[in-house]
């Protein structure tokens, strides 16, 4: 029956019993550059859409006996492979232990990527804040192998699923770790603005605009109010217009066949914002809000994380219309406790930073390559140093 | 009694969140107000009643490792008593929450938001507690950890970014005009 599925079997001479070995090639996709986490620096490889690929790529990585890829099957009709990797002798093994326990305990017909598997393990699904990070790259699955943390891979999708994750692995990219120091911590800092941007800024204009005109300087306030003096909406029915046009000019670019893509996108968000601020719809100040909001969402790594902001600063423009200032800091005082209130695998989702312990090299600033000698202790791992206080041993032999 | 504990810097934060705010923001007025050339006499003495009273409560505490007031109301007059020291309690931080949230709004509404109703900025409040109160009490000191340095840091900025207004002349005299009638008479 083997030999008829196109399998090739073994015979070895003096043993009782044969070998059945696939050897079936499907056709596949061949490993290409990430398309979604682009880096200069970096590899450019991504996995792929077959499980065992995957796999081949973290180990080509991890040349290291320890690395476990434990196999396991998911839905009861798909029979969706998952590989569960870890390093042994790093990770802690409860944290194990659970990803495998919540793995195995999901009753689904079939699993069909790892988004879906993503929303199936996370402890909860509050304010749509993703709890573990998705990646193409499997240099950033081995980084975060090595940190302690549990990777999964899902046969038909060409993302691993880290757990647990924290609120900086958001923000934080695989290139800047390939970088000095000081330019990796430039581009955190400039990161963590552009999140301010993408959830603040729209809502921080309606407030300022709405009820707190007097903290603009009198020349900026004038120019603000000559280009609203023809518009007839109010500031609430302006941005939000000119909000969800971005969002659908965004959303079409993606549909749209990939030689006119790009296009359409230049000529939707040029000509549409030209227009209507010709017609007198909007006003030119707000088209620039709209535009520096949308060039700061692009800038956040993590395509859910960057989604859940944008999706909640729709939140904040109307509790900045509602409120001003007030609202803002109200809506901003509970969005932050909710981030607080997270677990992820029962690590707190604003680790290291609330509840504050030392993060040991690992907060959000990456400090020099040679003083990361520790691994983060919220993971609690078997192996908690990284590396020797002098690993730079040439320096002083 | 919390069964959940919270680390030292979280327990400071949380102190230092009443503390500061009250203490940077409205005291000084108050006291200038009241005392006028005599606040920082004033100041000093006040202090020191209020080390002796603290320290009167830290060695009277110190009996009793580990329990609240509730705990040892208990265990002074039974369930009875506790029952009454946390009605007396709860009516306590009900009554001062309620005084100083229609304070605040009404400042608020003085400054900010004329043309609107008191009772919709209360509302925002009411509901922002209420979603705080829902989540799990390590939320509130975990957000209030995040928030405290930032507040503290606006404060230190604003001290420095006005430095230039302050009038160290005004200081003088230290110890007031009239340092023994202080205790007497407060109207010169």
């Amino acid at each position: 029956m083997a030999l008829i599925h196109g399998n090739c079997v073994l015979f070895v001479d003096t043993l009782a019993l044969a070998f059945d070995i696939e050897v079936k090639g499907f056709m596949q996709r061949s490993v290409d550059s990430p398309n979604n986490e682009i880096v200069i620096k970096g590899p450019h490889e991504a996995f792929v859409e077959n499980i065992r690929t995957n796999t081949s790529l973290i180990r080509r990585i991890v040349n290291n006996e320890n690395l476990i890829i434990e196999n396991l099957e998911i839905g009861k009709i798909t029979k969706t492979k998952c590989a569960v990797c870890y390093i042994q002798n790093i990770t802690n093994p409860d944290l194990v232990n659970e990803v495998k326990y919540r793995l195995n305990n999901l009753e689904v017909d079939s699993l069909l990527s790892a988004g879906e598997l993503e929303q199936l393990v996370v402890d909860s699904n509050i304010l749509g804040i993703p709890q573990v990070l998705s990646t193409e790259r499997p240099d950033k699955a081995t980084r975060y192998l090595l940190r302690g943390r549990v990777v999964v891979i899902v046969n038909g999708t060409p993302y691993g699923i880290i757990m647990p994750a924290i609120l900086v692995d958001f923000l934080t990219s695989s290139e800047d770790s390939n970088l000095k120091v000081e330019f990796g911590n430039f581009l955190r800092g400039l990161r963590m603005l552009a999140a301010f941007i993408t959830l603040l800024l729209p809502g921080l204009y309606v407030a300022i605009t709405s009820f707190h005109q007097e903290i603009l300087p009198t020349s900026l306030l004038y120019s603000i109010l000559a280009s609203r003096e023809s518009v007839p909406f109010p500031i609430i029915l302006e941005i939000l217009l000119m909000e969800i046009s971005f969002e659908l000019i965004r959303e079409a670019g993606l549909r749209v066949p990939s030689p006119v893509g790009p296009t359409i996108g230049i000529v939707g968000a040029l000509v549409l914002g030209q227009a209507a601020v010709s017609a007198g719809i909007v006003s030119q100040i707000l088209i620039i809000v709209v535009a520096i909001t949308g060039i700061a969402s692009f800038a956040i790594p993590d395509f859910s994380f960057g989604f859940h902001l944008r999706y909640f600063r729709f939140l904040f423009i109307l509790l900045g219309f509602m409120a001003g200032f007030l609202g803002i800091g109200l809506g901003l005082f509970v969005y932050i406790s909710i981030l607080c209130s997270i677990k992820s695998f029962g690590v707190s989702f604003t680790s290291p930073y609330a509840p504050a312990s030392s993060s040991k090299g690992n907060g959000y600033l990456l400090p020099p390559i040679w003083k990361r000698e520790y691994r983060a202790p919220f993971m609690d791992t078997k192996r908690p140093k990284t590396q020797e206080k002098i690993s730079m041993k040439w320096k002083y032999k | 009694m919390l069964k959940s504990k919270i680390g030292n810097l979280e327990a400071i934060m949380l102190i230092l969140t009443i503390v500061v705010v009250h203490t940077i923001l409205s005291l000084p007025t108050d006291i200038l107000k009241t005392y006028k050339s005599s606040s920082l006499l004033n100041i000093l003495y006040v202090g020191i009643i209020a080390i002796i009273f603290a320290y009167l409560i830290f060695k009277l505490f110190k009996n009793f490792p580990g329990c609240d007031i509730i705990d040892i109301s208990e265990y002074i007059g039974g369930k009875g008593f506790k029952n009454i020291v946390g009605v007396i309690f709860i009516s306590y931080f009900i009554i001062s929450s309620s005084i100083l949230l229609r304070n605040f709004c009404e400042t608020l509404k003085i400054i900010y938001y004329p043309m609107t109703n008191i009772y919709f900025i209360i509302a925002l409040f009411v509901i922002a507690v209420c979603v705080a109160n829902h989540l799990d009490f390590s939320a509130t000191f975990k957000a209030n950890s995040i928030f405290l340095p930032l507040a503290l840091a606006s404060i230190l900025f604003l001290f420095f970014a006005n430095i230039n207004k302050f009038v160290p002349q005004k200081i003088f005299p230290i110890l007031g005009e009239r340092i023994f009638s202080n205790f007497c008479d407060r109207d010169y």
